[in-house]
């Protein structure tokens, strides 16, 4: 079983989604490893329209099985994380390049502009 | 299973919202649980208003569903329209969900609600008084529908209907799309192409929202563009101002902004910057 991933953006249209697996997996439990120290009380409050963050559902323990990353914040049941210089959301909008189509992404690249 | 709460309190702020441990949320269910007297009283709080107006808990979309959504505020454990709803008069969970509070909300918010569910509520702290009131327009439609988040923010309803269903009224789990129900869905997305897709359905087009209907006539809907990538709809509820239900998230009355929402075509909305026009639907409008 993989890490089933969704883009949580559109409003009319579905919400685009895949799945991570083999590799990814690897890479993503290695990024999400790096923040479990970082605790954070921080709650961004995503807005109603436009880009609302990544909700992530794992199958893979020790992962968390349900994670929210959204503005530099990873939000899991055991709290929130910092997820510093958004170095995970980054990298899902990486991944998100292959499953949305090109002016979602551009806009998409261009929040994670921004610390 | 991971319980998102939600402190419904702020009308120009967003609301503070928090994951539960699995710890509390077994805690919880235990708590809900253990209520056993049925109420045919709703929470004031789902009716909007100002203030505290309760709690409400979700799920994160892929979570397994060990208990509805729910609205919890005086006592009363709303579940929405499928179940009967609990009463518990001492109101110790919704003091419970306060106690799971992260420090990023404010102790003044935490002291009022506080106040609030021990019923010795005084005046409202600095932190909480409510940003200057928009004036909602006059509602020129008599079949425009109530503002009831609750119809629509429970784990049967909101993950499968969005914008257009909740404009429309009209629950139909499919994530309805303009025109689909009649084979004539939008194949662009631009309002020359989602409009036509509309009025297949059986929506028309409205220079504004000023001219009465009357019973039987509709309510007012306007539609908006991000362009090249999705489209969104507002709908005029009775009150006069405007509300909306982004995707698959929550339904509510306010706009990025944080703002109630007089008028869509001056709203903040986000990257959906193209206004493309009013519409007035009705009850025989058939989406899917």
């Amino acid at each position: 079983m993989g890490v089933e991933v969704i883009l949580d953006i559109y409003s009319g249209r579905e919400n685009p989604k895949w799945t991570l697996d083999g590799p990814a997996i690897v890479e993503l439990g290695q990024l999400l490893g790096s923040i479990w120290a970082k605790k954070t009380e921080q709650l961004p409050q995503p807005p109603a329209l436009g880009y609302r963050g990544f909700h992530l559902r794992s199958f893979q323990e020790p992962m968390p099985s349900h994670i929210t990353v959204f503005q530099g914040t990873v939000l899991t049941e055991s709290g929130n994380f910092q997820d510093s210089g958004r170095k995970i959301e980054r990298w899902l909008t990486g991944h998100a390049r292959s499953f949305v189509d090109a002016d979602t992404y551009k806009y998409l690249e261009s929040l994670m502009k921004s610390k | 299973m991971a319980t998102i709460v939600t402190l419904d309190i702020f009308s120009g702020r967003p609301n503070p919202t928090w994951v539960l441990s699995e710890t509390d949320s077994k805690k919880l269910v235990e708590r809900i649980n253990a209520v056993e007297t049925v109420t045919a009283q709703k929470p004031s709080g789902a009716m909007g208003g100002l203030g505290y107006r309760g709690f409400l808990l979700n799920h994160t979309p892929h979570s397994v569903q060990t208990h509805a959504a729910m609205h919890i505020h005086e006592g009363i454990i709303d579940k929405g329209i499928n179940e009967a709803n609990l009463i518990s008069r001492d109101r110790e969970i919704e003091s419970f969900l306060l106690s799971t509070a992260p420090k990023a909300v404010h102790d003044d918010v935490k002291t009022l609600v506080a106040a609030e569910i021990k019923g010795n509520l005084t005046a409202a702290p600095e932190v909480f008084r409510q940003p200057p009131h928009a004036i909602c327009p006059k509602c020129k439609a008599k079949d425009a529908p109530p503002y009831n988040p609750a119809k629509w923010n429970i784990p049967t309803v909101q993950p499968y209907n969005n914008c257009y269903n909740y404009a429309n009224d009209h629950i139909t789990n499919t994530f309805a799309q303009p025109g689909r129900a009649h084979g004539k869905m939008y194949t662009a997305l631009t309002c020359a192409s989602v409009n036509p897709a509309a009025i297949a359905d059986g929506l028309v087009n409205s220079p504004n929202f000023a001219r009465p209907l009357g019973p039987g006539k509709g309510w007012y809907v306007a539609l908006v563009i991000w362009p090249g990538v999705d489209y969104h709809w507002y709908r005029q509820d009775n009150v006069g101002c405007w509300s909306h239900k982004p995707g698959s998230t929550a339904a509510r009355n306010t706009d990025n902004s944080g703002k109630k929402i007089t008028d869509p075509k001056t709203c903040d909305r986000g990257p959906y910057i193209t206004f493309c026009t009013y519409m007035i639907t009705n009850r025989r409008v058939v989406i899917s």
